[in-house]
């Protein structure tokens, strides 16, 4: 007899880049991050819904897009400044273009690719109205895409769990930031880093979100074993669900060792023509300060690891869409025996498989990550025993769930909450606690203000807010551009403070507040009163 | 050079560590200031000194107008440094416990001005140390934690990692002194636990039929199947540096045995 094993795959993309934005200059280095984020990956993953769509393919895909992300998305000055940042790059891939037709066949034929396909990027930006939420959007309201939400400016809500009005603020303000961005409730939630501590479920429960995701060891180590195991959701007292990171789907793909992006004929990320060429050609496409920087034109390919980078042979489209192929198609084979086993295992319960990523990584870190997805979702439209799904549909499948309290886990190195709390960036708590202690009394101190310390009060909560970004600790952490990442701490600290004293002496100065509202725009709409608990 | 918002202050320094002309010619665009072609780098930095030292007296009038901060206390009173730098206390007692993993605990503390003045009156007759309590499942009184441990500490520290014995449990500290043979707190924490690390011994599980809303329990056999776990290690003793003297036990490794997270990001 034919096996009927059959089984859910739950595919999230965790969409995120800190607010980095800096109206007060023209060009800002760390602004390329939200550039390259647009031009590598998340417009290519438009593209690839947009072609699937076209062809039928009923894909499913579950995708957090933060607060920070959708207010930059929606920023003019940021949407004014990719635009400029595309024309200059169409510009030097024209100049590319020119410049290889003596060079090299194949490398001339990649110039040509990358001219036509930057203008493509550019086109697509522009079908959207420069505001890439409204390409989301349209699969969101085709059903292929399940947006949900996560915790306000990505705090790292462990470490932060003794602050309940920290907690409660970053919870509430990511339902009200998905809902004025995306016009929807969210139902369900990233939480930042994956960092879920027993306690964090009640805020959720209050703001009725119905899910959030743990790493494996979240429920592995739970108050209750699971019976699946990762493989079923499950439900917390409070009447959340959970589901759980399958370890096997994401070592699959990105283990250093046999994981997908290191095929030798995938784009090496490493080799740009902006350390490539020479500085007087490259100087007007790379940093004003004269600084090397990735383009995003690259010709080379991975060849084969731990080869000199200058040893690094040609890029060939058509060898990457071979690779793709094949590794969509193994993926694939992977998930239905996983399916067949754990299927006959659980006694014909379907397993669930939850295979989470960074959405960055496709596209941005590997090329062509976007493309594998596409491949993927066309293989599995042809078999029957795994069923892309969102969580919504798996929720709405089921009706019995094992109840337990999932163990403090995180996503992170090691699990825990080591890459957010070390030596080299345990300095900020004292002021993280501090901005919160002091949050918390003017919040009770100034119940009844004036329109002015209104927006004095709204103002400090941002400044707050953008302090306690989990990503600053993480760069801290991993050692490049810690100088940026310090500055933005100690900048939203003393701005913080600097509010506080003029709120709390009755001398608000009405220009700085402005600048610092034009500055740190980050949820115009905000309400200080999301502080009380 | 990459210009990320420093202060007039710090540029103005920048500007005597001989920095290359095209350095010169980007601080000027990015803080618009106008330059002739022919300009040499000289001049320029001229030009620059005038444009940072109005900014920098514009800062000073501003930030003197907004100098007094009060803590909450509301009666300390510090003077906000022209050099922007995070104040190095608040001038509160304080003494926080947070979790790092299942083995290690931060400790972080500040003081008031009454608590600073009081130690240092102590300073070179006492033995300051840090004790640190497993208080898993009771209501600590000084007395009753199941172990206690204790370090010397340097108050100035600041901070303070402690391995502990025993995850999923539940911690307190208390910063004190040794005088005549008799622990003095001066300070007590929070209470944190540490994360667990091992899957649970409860022989039952609770199921919910969510339509009903009824809840019921079943006999618990474990995981149907035993997942392979996470090892940490690596194939050296790990380099944990002066803070880290305890052998031994502990996940907690300074340098990432895995690069990144799941798989690293930018």
């Amino acid at each position: 007899m034919k096996s009927r094993s059959k089984g859910h795959l739950v595919l999230v993309l965790h969409a995120h880049l800190p607010y980095v934005r800096h109206p007060e200059f023209e060009e800002f280095m760390e602004e390329r991050w939200f550039f390259e984020a647009v031009t590598e990956t998340y417009i290519p993953l438009i593209m690839v819904f947009e072609r699937l769509q076209k062809d039928g393919i009923d894909f499913k895909l579950t995708m957090s897009l933060t607060p920070p992300l959708l207010e930059m998305f929606a920023s003019p000055d940021l949407q004014k400044k990719y635009e400029r940042h595309m024309e200059k790059l169409i510009e030097l891939a024209d100049r590319e273009v020119k410049r290889t037709r003596e060079e090299n066949p194949r490398v001339h034929e990649l110039a040509l690719y990358y001219s036509r396909h930057f203008r493509e990027i550019l086109d697509t930006y522009r079908r959207y109205g420069k505001n890439l939420t409204n390409g989301f959007l349209k699969f969101q309201e085709s059903g292929n895409l399940e947006i949900i939400t996560c915790n306000a400016t990505h705090a790292f809500l462990p470490l932060l769990s003794r602050h309940k009005s920290v907690v409660k603020s970053q919870i509430e303000v990511s339902v009200q930031s998905h809902e004025n961005r995306l016009k929807k409730r969210p139902k369900g939630i990233w939480l930042a880093e994956c960092g879920y501590y027993p306690g964090v479920d009640k805020f959720l429960s209050h703001f009725r979100l119905e899910y959030f995701f743990v790493d494996s060891h979240g429920l592995w180590y739970a108050d209750h074993q699971p019976r699946y195991g990762v493989y079923r959701p499950v439900v917390t007292p409070e009447g959340v669900f959970v589901f759980a990171r399958d370890p096997e789907s994401s070592e699959e793909v990105w283990s250093a060792q046999v994981g997908y992006p290191g095929d030798s004929r995938y784009r090496e990320f490493y080799r740009d023509v902006g350390f490539d060429r020479e500085l007087e050609y490259i100087r007007p496409y790379i940093d004003r300060s004269g600084e090397r920087i990735n383009t995003g034109i690259k010709y080379h390919r991975i060849t084969s690891k731990g080869i000199d980078l200058s040893k690094k042979d040609y890029y060939a489209l058509a060898d990457a869409i071979a690779a793709v192929k094949e590794h969509a198609a193994d993926f694939a084979r992977k998930k239905e025996r996983q399916i067949d086993r754990l299927y006959k295992l659980f006694d014909g319960v379907e397993p669930v498989i939850v295979a989470p990523f960074d959405a960055e990584l496709f596209g941005h870190w590997w090329y062509e990550g976007p493309l594998f997805l596409e491949e993927l979702f066309r293989v599995l439209s042809q078999r029957t025993s795994v069923i892309p799904s969102t969580p919504s549909e798996i929720l709405a499948t089921y009706d019995e769930y094992q109840m337990l309290t999932p163990a403090a886990s995180t996503w992170g190195a090691n699990g825990y909450f080591e890459v957010w709390l070390n030596g080299s960036n345990d300095w900020i708590y004292r002021h993280y606690d501090e901005m919160a202690e002091r949050m918390e009394e003017v919040v009770q101190l100034f119940h009844t203000p004036t329109p002015l310390e209104e927006r004095c009060l709204n103002q400090m909560l941002r400044e707050l807010f953008l302090a306690i970004s989990s990503d600053w600790a993480f760069i801290m952490t991993t050692g490049t551009t810690v100088e940026y990442a310090k500055s933005r701490v100690i900048t939203h600290v003393l701005r913080f403070h600097q509010l506080y004293g003029q709120l709390k002496s009755g001398r608000i100065d009405p220009d700085y507040l402005k600048e610092l509202e034009w500055q740190d725009a980050i949820f115009p709409w905000l309400d200080f009163r999301t502080f009380k608990v | 050079m990459i210009i990320v918002r420093k202060s007039p202050y710090e540029l103005l320094k920048w500007l005597d560590s001989k920095p290359r002309i095209q350095e010169v010619r980007t601080l000027a665009k990015k803080l618009g200031v106008r330059l002739k072609r022919t300009m040499k780098k000289r001049d320029i930095i001229k030009k620059l000194r005038t444009a940072l030292k109005e900014r920098l007296k514009a800062e000073e009038a501003r930030s003197s107008a907004t100098s007094v901060l009060e803590s909450s206390a509301g009666n300390a009173v510090r003077e906000y440094p022209k050099q922007p730098r995070l104040p190095e206390s608040y001038n509160k007692d304080k003494l926080v416990l947070l979790p790092v993993n299942p083995n290690w605990i931060y400790a972080y503390w500040d003081f008031s001005r009454k608590t600073r003045e009081s130690v240092q009156k102590k300073a070179g007759n006492v033995r300051f140390v840090i004790r640190l309590h497993d208080v898993t499942y009771v209501i600590f009184n000084g007395f009753n934690a199941h172990r206690s441990f204790e370090a010397d500490v340097d108050l100035d520290w600041g901070n303070y990692y402690f391995q502990v014995p025993n995850p999923n449990a539940d911690y307190l500290c208390q910063l004190g002194y040794i005088e005549n043979g008799r622990f003095v707190p001066l300070l007590a924490s929070n209470v944190v636990r540490t994360p667990p690390i091992s899957p649970s011994d409860k022989k039952e599980e609770i199921w919910i039929k969510i339509s009903k809303g009824k809840r019921y329990s079943k006999t618990s056999e474990g995981m149907v199947e035993k997942p392979v776990e996470r090892a940490v290690g690596s194939s050296q003793w790990p380099n944990v540096g002066p803070v880290v003297e305890a052998s031994g036990g502990g996940a907690f490794i300074w340098r990432m045995v895995r690069e990144g997270r799941s798989g690293g990001t930018l």
